[in-house]
């Protein structure tokens, strides 16, 4: 006997063994909020470049990993990058200084008339 | 006996000269390969940072409007690397061509995002920047201005 992973309507049922499963199934819900605190807590840099993009992720409760991305939008707005971060309702900001509490900031290269 | 010899020279040589062009295909396919990707990964920035509408936009026709913050005047973003800026009209029609671009060898979602980005947060810097160029607009000929008459 097992059971169903996967709500009955579904087509595809993923079956567990019944020991097995009343082992795993906690676990894997732990997992799952894991990935899920993971995902909300972490910050990103995205630098453009040849390969299109870069992306650095940092935890930013972290105080090493703060201060390398800190670093790191310092040396990229020194050379001429723009920084920009999106605000909740998705609008573009440049911004000049480096905000700790930014998701996701994005770098571009100086522009340059074609 | 030379004849021999200079049939399975000649055999050889093919075989090599066949070698040396698939190889050459191979690398070919995956270097496009590579080019695909980084094509790949810059729409997809761009299409995180577009605003709904943009993105509608950009999924219809391969282009999106944006708006200066300084002005307010309406650009529209088509999806190449270089000269790809309009200005356009109430009507949509374009009026002039700006030329600005971030500096390296980006992709064109990359290119594209930038633009965006410059032209909707800081529209002078952007503008000081960049080169004009006229747009052809497509001309009205005679007979488009007087339609023919049906007597």
């Amino acid at each position: 006997m097992g059971f169903d992973l996967m709500p009955r309507s579904s087509r595809y049922k993923f079956r567990f063994d019944e020991i097995l499963g009343a082992h795993s199934r906690p676990a894997m819900l732990m997992m799952s909020w894991g990935l899920e605190s993971w995902r909300t807590s972490m910050a990103t840099q995205i630098v453009m470049d040849q390969t299109g993009d870069t992306r650095h992720c940092f935890n930013p409760d972290d105080t090493e990993a703060l201060s390398k991305a800190e670093e790191r939008f310092q040396s990229l707005t020194s050379v001429g990058c723009t920084a920009a971060v999106r605000d909740a309702a998705g609008k573009a900001t440049v911004t000049r200084s480096f905000d700790p509490t930014a998701e996701e900031t994005l770098f571009f290269p100086r522009l340059v008339g074609g | 006996m030379f004849a021999q010899r200079l049939i399975s020279a000649t055999r050889h040589l093919w075989r090599s000269l066949a070698e040396c062009s698939r190889k050459v295909q191979d690398l070919r396919e995956r270097l496009g390969t590579v080019e695909d990707i980084r094509e790949a990964r810059g729409i997809s920035l761009l299409r995180e940072w577009l605003s709904p509408e943009q993105s509608a936009q950009f999924d219809a026709s391969k282009c999106f409007d944006v708006v200066g913050c300084d002005s307010g005047r309406r650009y529209r973003i088509r999806h190449t690397t270089g000269t790809n800026v309009h200005e356009i009209d109430d009507a949509g029609r374009p009026v002039m061509g700006w030329c600005f671009v971030p500096s390296g060898h980006l992709v064109a979602g990359d290119v594209m995002l930038a633009q965006k980005i410059a032209l909707e947060t800081n529209e002078r810097a952007a503008l000081a920047v960049a080169n004009r160029f006229p747009v052809q607009v497509p001309r009205r000929t005679y007979s488009d201005a007087h339609p023919r008459r049906a007597y």
